[in-house]
C-alpha cells in the first residue's frame, strides 16, 4: 500500500490537467493567425481556456477566447495586428469548474511566454526582379485572381490557387512560374492560355503566399502577382449528413522509480467527433492500466451528443452547481443539460462511485467481534474493506429574469446503494487472531494456512468445517447488515441564490444558502420522529430529543422518502425540518447551512466588494467533502485601476472566525490586511509587483488551564504514584508579516532576454512564547523565510533558447535554542536548453539541475534531463522526455537514484 | 460542302475556349450533355448546361473579371453568351433551382439571366435567384442594382434592398418584404457548402505597389457567454482599407 502511496504521488503529475500545444516558432507579418491545442479535459469541465497575448514591447497580456471545435481541440485567432512587430508572445490558461488553473507552458508561463517571431514584411514580399529570366520590366498586369481570395481563409480540404488572364494577349504559358511559399511549383500547376491553378493537397494550416510571375511571347515582363491566404484545418466532407467529423487516438507510458518503488502506467484514448450540424456527437475511451475491480474506475468513457439547445452525456461527466454542494465531482451516468434563452437547467442522474466487493486477500471478511460471555462462544464474521455504489440524482435550474435578476435553484440527494455490497465473498481470507487460536479444537491445522498477516482460511472453508475447528456449541453468524467497514450514508442538499443587478450591473447584490441533511448510517434509519424521543440516556418521552429540542411531532417521515431517509447518526442531529420553530429562521440558522452575501460597486475605476458568509459545522457533501466547515468571513476589498492600468492597486481586509458556535469552544479570529501594488510602465521598462500582508490569528484567550488528577498505582503494598498534573494551554496568538516583490524585464542583449527576480520576506511570530507563563510542553510556533529567485530566458535564434533559474532559499521554525526548532536552507539551479526544428526533431530539450539542502535535512541532488517531440506528416506525433535523478540523502549517503521516463504518441485523423 | 464542314469545324474550335473554372465543389455536379462529372479545375464553356444534384453544390468563377456564379442543390443552368475582343458576355439560363451570382463590372454588355417567366439584366450586381420551373421566380439583391422584366407582361421593375421580387407568368412583377425564413434558408444554402457568409471584395494585389488597397468587409461576431450560461453577442461590422 505504501509503495502505491508513493507511486501515486509520484505520477500525480501525469493525471493533472493538460494542455497539448504544438508551439510555433513563426509566422507571417500582418497575418491572422491560428492557435490549436487540446487538453485532458471535457468541455463541461472547463471554465475557461483562454490565450494571452501580447506584441514585442508590451508588458500585458490581452485574453482570447479558444474556441471549442470538439474533441478536446481548442482554437484561436491571432488578429493580424498583433502580428506586426518583432515578435508576439502568448501563453495559454485554463481554468476549470472548481477553479484549478494550469497552464501553458507549464511553468512560469506569463514570466516565460511562448514566442513567435514575426517574419517581417521584407521577409514575405521579397524584390521583384529577382529572376534572370524577366529581362524586361514591369508592365501592369491585369490578370485575376479567381481563388483563394486575397486574405481569405479556406478550408484545407478546399485549397484551389487560380489565376486567370483571360483578357491579357500573347502571354507565354511556357514561361509562366508559380511559387507557393516560395517553393516553385510551377510543374505541379496546370497551366492554360488563360488561365493557371494549382491544387496542392499538402498544404499546411496557415499563411501561405502565392506569388506568379507573368511574361508574354516577346519577353516583356509582368509585375510578379502575389497575395497570401489562410488555410484553416480541414472539416470533412461538408455536405450530407455529416458535415464534419475527426478522430484521432493516443497512447502513452510513464515508468518511473522513486526510491526503489518503480511503477510503470500505460493510457490509450479513442476520440471520435461527428458532426452531423443539428447534432454534435462526441465519444471518447479512455483505457488504463491501473484499472482494477478493487479500485474506482481509472478507465474512463463517454458519449456526448449536442444539439442547439440540449446537452446530454452518456458516461462520465463532471457537472458543476455551485461550490458548495457540487463542483465537478466525477459522476458515471446521464447528465442533461438545456439552455434555451433565460433558462438554462442541469439534471444527473447516476453513481459518483462503483460497488466494489473488496479484495478477497486483503480482510474483505473480519471477525469483527465474539461474544464469549456464555460457555459457548459465538462468532460473528462481517464485510470489511468494501464500497458501496453510490448513487446521485440532482439538478439546478437558473432563471435570468431581463438584465437585472438572476435566480437559481439546486438539489441534489446521494444514496449509498446497500444492496450492492454482498453479505459474503466465498475466496475471502479470514484471520484468527492469537487468543481464537488458543480455542481451537486440536486437529484442524490442516485447513489453515498462514501469511504475513497470520492464520488464516477462506471464509467458504470455515462455513463448512467451522464445527471441526471450534467445541461444540460455538456458533458463527454472518451478519447481512452493519458491517464493520464503512458505513452507507445518505445526503441531500438543496440551495438557491439570487443576484440583482442595478445600473448597467454596476451594482451586483448576490445572496444565497445551501441546505445540507446527511444520514452517516443508513442501517440505523427511524421510521418516525418518537424514534428521536427516546435516544441514548433520555428514555423520557416528553417530545424533545435528549429532553431538550422539541420535536415536531406532525412531522410524518415517509414523506421524505423519496429523496432522504432520516436515522438516529444525522448531521445535523435534528434537522431543521423534524424540530418545531419559526421556518425560515429555523432554517437559516441551522448549523448545516451555507448563507452568503455580496455587494459589488463598479465606479470610478474602482471595484469594490463587501461581502460575508457563514459555513455551518453540520454541512456536508458527500460529492465535496473537502469543504471547510464552522466558520464564518467577512470581507471588504478594493481594486483601483489608474493610469489606463499601468497601475494597479489592490486592498483586502477580512475576518474569518473559525468555530462558530462560542458556546462549544472558543473561537479562533484571524484578520488578514493585503496590500498589492502592480506598476506596468509601459513597453521597454520593467514591471513590479509588490504585496505586503499581514495576518493576526487569535482566540483572546489569556489563560491556562491545570489539570490534576490522583492517580495511585499499587504494586503489592508499594504506591508507585499518586499524582499527576498536566497543563492545558489552548492559547492562540500569531502575527504573521509577508512582504514579495518581483521585477520582469525584457530586453535584447545577443538575443531577447526575459530577466525576473523575486524576493520573499516571511516572518510569523508566536505571541505566547512572549508571556510570562508558558506550559512547559508548548511548541513555540515562531517561523521566519527568505527567498531569493532569478530566472533568464535567452532566446538566441529560432532554433535554440534556454532558460536559467537560481534559487535560494532558508526557512527556520520554533524557538531558537529550543529542542524542537528548525533551521533549513535551500539551493537550486536549473539549466535547460531547447534546440528547435532540427532534422526530423520538432524539439530537443536538455537540462541539468542542482539541488542542496542543508542544516536540519541533508541533501544533494543532480537532475538530469532530456526530451524531443517529433512530427510525422501533420498526424503523428511522438513525445517523449527521460529524467534522471542522483540522489545523496544523507552527508555520507549514496541514495538510490530514480528515474522517469514518459512517452506519448498521438494519431489524429481529421 | 466540304469546305463548309471546315470552317464549321473551326468555328467550333474557336469557341471552345474556357470562359469559367469550378473552383469548388459537395457531392455530385454534370455537365448535363456529356454527363461527365465536374470537379475542382474543371474548364467551363459557352453553352455548357450544368447539373448539380440535391446535397450538392458547384461554383464556377468567370476568367475575364473574376464574377462567380454558386449553384445549389437541385438546379439545372445553362451558361451561353459570346466571346468578343477578350470579354465575356454572361447570359445563363436558370431552368430550375437556385443560384447566387457575384457579377463585377462587366466589360462586354450586361449579364443576363433567364429564366422561363423572367430576364434579369445588371452590369455589376449580387443576388440571389430561385425558380420553380416555370411556376414562380424569386429575386434577393444582396448588392448592387438588377433589373427583372416579364415578358408576359412587359413590365420592368428594379430589385429594391431588403424585399423578395416575385415574377410569375402573366402577372406583374411583385415585392414582398423578405422574411427571416426567406434569409434563413439562404444562410442555410451558405453554411451547407461552407461559404462564407460575408462578400469580400478581390482586388489584385501588387507586390511592388503601396498605392494597391485592398479594402475588405468583414463582420465580427463575439458571442460570450460566462459560468451561468449567460449569454451576449456582439456584431461588428468593418471595412479595412
Amino acid at each position: 500500500m505504501k509503495s502505491f502511496i508513493i507511486a501515486l504521488s509520484l505520477f500525480s503529475g501525469i493525471f493533472a490537467n493538460k494542455i497539448i500545444h504544438e508551439r510555433v516558432d513563426s509566422a507571417a507579418f500582418g497575418q491572422p493567425f491560428i492557435i490549436d491545442a487540446f487538453i485532458n479535459k471535457e468541455h463541461g469541465e472547463v471554465h475557461r481556456f483562454t490565450l494571452l497575448i501580447r506584441s514585442a514591447g508590451n508588458t500585458e497580456f490581452q485574453e482570447l477566447p479558444l474556441i471549442y471545435k470538439g474533441s478536446y481541440r481548442y482554437a484561436g485567432i491571432i488578429p493580424g495586428n498583433f502580428m506586426k512587430r518583432e515578435y508576439l508572445e502568448y501563453y495559454l490558461m485554463l481554468e476549470l469548474a472548481d477553479f484549478n488553473r494550469s497552464t501553458f507552458p507549464q511553468i512560469n508561463a506569463k514570466f516565460n511566454p511562448l514566442r513567435i517571431a514575426i517574419i517581417s514584411q521584407d521577409q514575405t514580399e521579397p524584390e521583384t526582379n529577382t529572376k534572370e529570366d524577366f529581362d524586361i520590366v514591369a508592365l501592369p498586369p491585369e490578370a485575376i485572381i479567381l481563388s483563394p481570395a486575397p486574405g481569405a481563409s479556406i478550408a484545407r480540404k478546399d485549397v484551389f490557387i487560380a489565376l486567370s488572364y483571360f483578357t491579357l494577349e500573347e502571354i507565354d504559358p511556357s514561361k509562366i512560374q508559380i511559387y507557393l511559399d516560395d517553393n516553385d511549383m510551377t510543374s505541379f500547376a496546370h497551366i492554360d492560355s488563360t488561365y493557371l491553378s494549382l491544387q496542392y493537397e499538402n498544404i499546411t494550416p496557415g499563411t501561405h503566399q502565392v506569388k506568379v510571375h507573368l511574361t508574354n511571347i516577346y519577353g516583356q515582363k509582368f509585375d510578379n502577382i502575389q497575395w497570401k491566404f489562410n488555410v484553416t484545418p480541414s472539416e470533412g466532407a461538408g455536405m450530407g449528413l455529416v458535415k464534419n467529423q475527426s478522430r484521432s487516438f493516443r497512447a502513452g507510458f510513464q515508468s518511473g522509480s522513486a526510491n526503489s518503488n518503480t511503477q510503470n502506467v500505460g493510457t490509450a484514448s479513442l476520440y471520435y467527433f461527428i458532426d452531423l450540424e443539428w447534432l454534435k456527437i462526441d465519444a471518447q475511451y479512455d483505457k488504463s492500466s491501473l484499472e482494477n475491480k478493487f479500485y474506482q474506475p481509472f478507465d474512463r468513457y463517454k458519449i456526448k451528443f449536442a444539439s442547439e439547445f440540449l446537452e446530454v452525456n452518456f458516461g462520465d461527466s463532471h457537472p458543476f452547481f455551485d461550490e458548495y454542494s457540487l463542483r465537478g465531482h466525477p459522476v458515471r451516468g446521464l447528465h442533461f443539460i438545456f439552455s434555451r434563452g433565460p433558462v438554462y437547467g442541469q439534471l444527473i442522474s447516476g453513481e459518483s462511485a462503483r460497488a466494489v466487493q473488496g479484495d478477497p486477500e486483503k480482510n474483505a471478511m473480519v471477525i469483527s467481534h465474539v461474544d464469549s460471555t456464555t460457555a459457548n462462544w459465538t462468532f460473528y464474521l462481517s464485510r470489511n474493506n468494501y464500497t458501496f455504489k453510490r448513487d446521485v440524482w440532482g439538478g439546478n435550474l437558473i432563471l435570468s429574469l431581463g438584465k437585472k435578476i438572476k435566480w437559481d435553484i439546486n438539489f441534489l440527494k446521494v444514496q449509498d446503494n446497500t444492496p450492492t455490497v454482498s453479505a459474503s465473498v466465498n475466496n475471502a481470507r479470514v484471520y484468527f487472531a492469537s487468543p481464537l487460536q488458543e480455542r481451537m479444537v486440536s486437529g484442524s491445522d490442516n485447513i489453515f494456512s498462514e501469511d504475513f498477516q497470520g492464520l488464516y482460511t477462506t471464509y467458504s472453508d470455515l462455513l463448512s468445517e467451522f464445527n471441526g475447528i471450534f467445541p461444540d456449541g460455538d456458533s458463527l453468524v454472518v451478519l447481512a447488515s452493519n458491517f464493520v467497514g464503512d458505513k452507507p450514508k445518505g445526503n441531500f442538499i438543496w440551495g438557491s441564490n439570487i443576484q440583482l443587478g442595478f445600473d448597467e450591473s454596476r451594482i451586483l447584490y448576490t445572496t444565497g444558502f445551501s441546505f445540507s441533511m446527511l444520514n452517516q448510517n443508513r442501517w440505523n434509519n427511524i421510521n418516525s420522529t418518537t424514534q428521536l424521543d427516546t435516544v441514548a440516556f433520555d428514555s423520557t418521552i416528553d417530545g424533545k430529543y435528549l429532553e431538550h429540542v422539541t420535536l415536531d411531532s406532525t412531522v410524518t417521515l415517509s414523506q421524505y422518502e423519496s429523496n432522504f431517509y432520516f436515522g438516529s447518526e444525522m448531521m445535523p442531529m435534528i434537522p431543521y425540518l423534524l424540530s418545531s420553530g419559526p421556518g425560515i429562521s429555523n432554517l437559516l440558522n441551522s448549523t448545516s447551512v451555507i448563507r452568503h452575501s455580496s455587494l459589488q460597486l463598479r465606479y470610478l475605476n474602482n471595484r469594490i466588494e463587501i461581502g460575508n458568509k457563514q459555513v455551518g459545522a453540520d454541512y456536508f457533501s458527500l460529492l465535496n467533502p473537502g469543504l471547510k466547515t464552522n466558520y464564518s468571513e467577512s470581507f471588504f476589498s478594493d481594486r483601483i485601476n489608474l493610469f489606463q492600468n499601468k497601475l494597479l492597486l489592490f486592498y483586502k481586509n477580512s475576518k474569518i472566525t473559525e468555530g462558530i458556535y462560542a458556546q462549544i469552544s472558543k473561537p479562533v479570529n484571524t484578520n488578514t490586511s493585503l496590500f498589492n501594488i502592480a506598476l506596468f510602465p509601459g513597453s521597454g521598462l520593467p514591471s513590479f509587483n509588490i504585496s505586503f500582508r499581514n495576518s493576526t490569528r487569535s482566540n483572546d484567550l489569556k489563560t491556562l488551564n491545570f489539570i490534576s488528577d490522583s492517580l495511585t498505582i499499587m504494586d503489592g503494598i508499594t504506591v508507585l504514584d499518586t499524582i499527576g498534573i498536566d497543563t492545558v494551554d489552548q492559547r492562540v496568538n500569531l502575527l504573521t508579516n509577508q512582504f514579495n516583490i518581483s521585477m520582469t524585464n525584457h530586453f535584447h542583449l545577443g538575443g531577447d532576454q526575459v530577466l525576473s527576480v523575486n524576493i520573499l520576506n516571511y516572518k510569523q511570530t508566536d505571541n505566547i512564547g512572549n508571556e510570562l507563563i508558558q506550559s512547559p510542553e508548548y511548541f513555540i510556533k515562531n517561523a521566519e523565510s527568505e527567498s531569493y529567485g532569478i530566472s533568464l530566458k535567452t532566446v538566441y535564434n529560432k532554433y535554440w533558447e534556454s532558460s536559467i533559474y537560481l534559487s535560494l532559499s532558508t526557512y527556520n521554525f520554533g524557538q531558537k535554542g529550543s529542542q524542537h526548532y528548525m533551521k533549513q536552507d535551500h539551493q537550486s539551479w536549473t539549466i535547460n536548453l531547447q534546440q528547435f526544428s532540427q532534422g526530423i526533431f520538432d524539439r530537443v530539450s536538455y537540462g541539468v539541475g542542482y539541488f542542496t539542502g542543508r542544516n536540519s535535512t541533508y541533501f544533494t541532488q543532480y537532475n538530469l534531463k532530456w526530451g524531443f517531440s517529433i512530427h510525422f506528416l501533420d498526424i503523428l506525433t511522438l513525445n517523449s522526455q527521460i529524467e534522471y535523478r542522483i540522489k545523496y540523502l544523507g552527508a555520507e549517503t549514496k541514495s538510490v537514484n530514480d528515474y522517469f521516463l514518459t512517452m506519448n504518441v498521438s494519431y489524429d485523423l481529421k | 460542302m466540304r469546305y463548309t464542314f471546315f470552317l464549321l469545324l473551326f468555328t467550333l474550335n474557336l469557341a471552345s475556349e474556357p470562359i469559367a473554372i469550378v473552383t469548388k465543389v459537395r457531392g455530385k455536379t454534370l455537365l448535363t450533355g456529356t454527363k461527365n462529372k465536374l470537379k475542382v479545375n474543371s474548364p467551363i464553356y459557352l453553352e455548357d448546361e450544368i447539373l448539380v444534384s440535391s446535397k450538392s453544390f458547384l461554383k464556377c468563377i468567370f476568367l475575364d473579371d473574376g464574377s462567380s456564379l454558386n449553384v445549389y442543390p437541385e438546379t439545372s443552368l445553362q451558361i451561353t453568351g459570346s466571346i468578343a475582343d477578350r470579354k465575356i458576355q454572361k447570359e445563363i439560363t436558370l431552368n430550375y433551382g437556385s443560384i447566387q451570382t457575384q457579377i463585377n463590372p462587366q466589360l462586354n454588355g450586361e449579364f443576363k439571366l433567364l429564366t422561363k417567366n423572367s430576364e434579369l439584366t445588371c452590369e455589376e450586381c449580387a443576388f440571389w435567384a430561385l425558380t420553380m420551373e416555370g411556376i414562380e421566380d424569386k429575386f434577393y439583391k444582396i448588392n448592387n442594382s438588377a433589373t427583372v422584366y416579364n415578358p408576359s407582361v412587359e413590365f420592368y421593375l428594379e430589385i429594391p434592398s431588403d424585399s423578395t421580387l416575385f415574377s410569375i407568368q402573366g402577372k406583374d412583377p411583385y415585392l414582398k418584404e423578405t422574411s427571416v425564413s426567406e434569409q434563413k434558408h439562404f444562410e442555410l444554402l451558405l453554411l451547407d457548402a461552407e461559404e462564407s457568409l460575408t462578400k469580400i471584395e478581390q482586388t489584385l494585389e501588387m507586390a511592388d505597389s503601396d498605392s494597391v488597397s485592398t479594402p475588405l468587409e468583414n463582420i465580427l461576431r463575439i458571442k460570450l457567454k460566462n459560468a451561468a450560461n449567460e449569454e451576449r453577442e456582439l456584431i461588428l461590422t468593418y471595412t479595412r482599407e
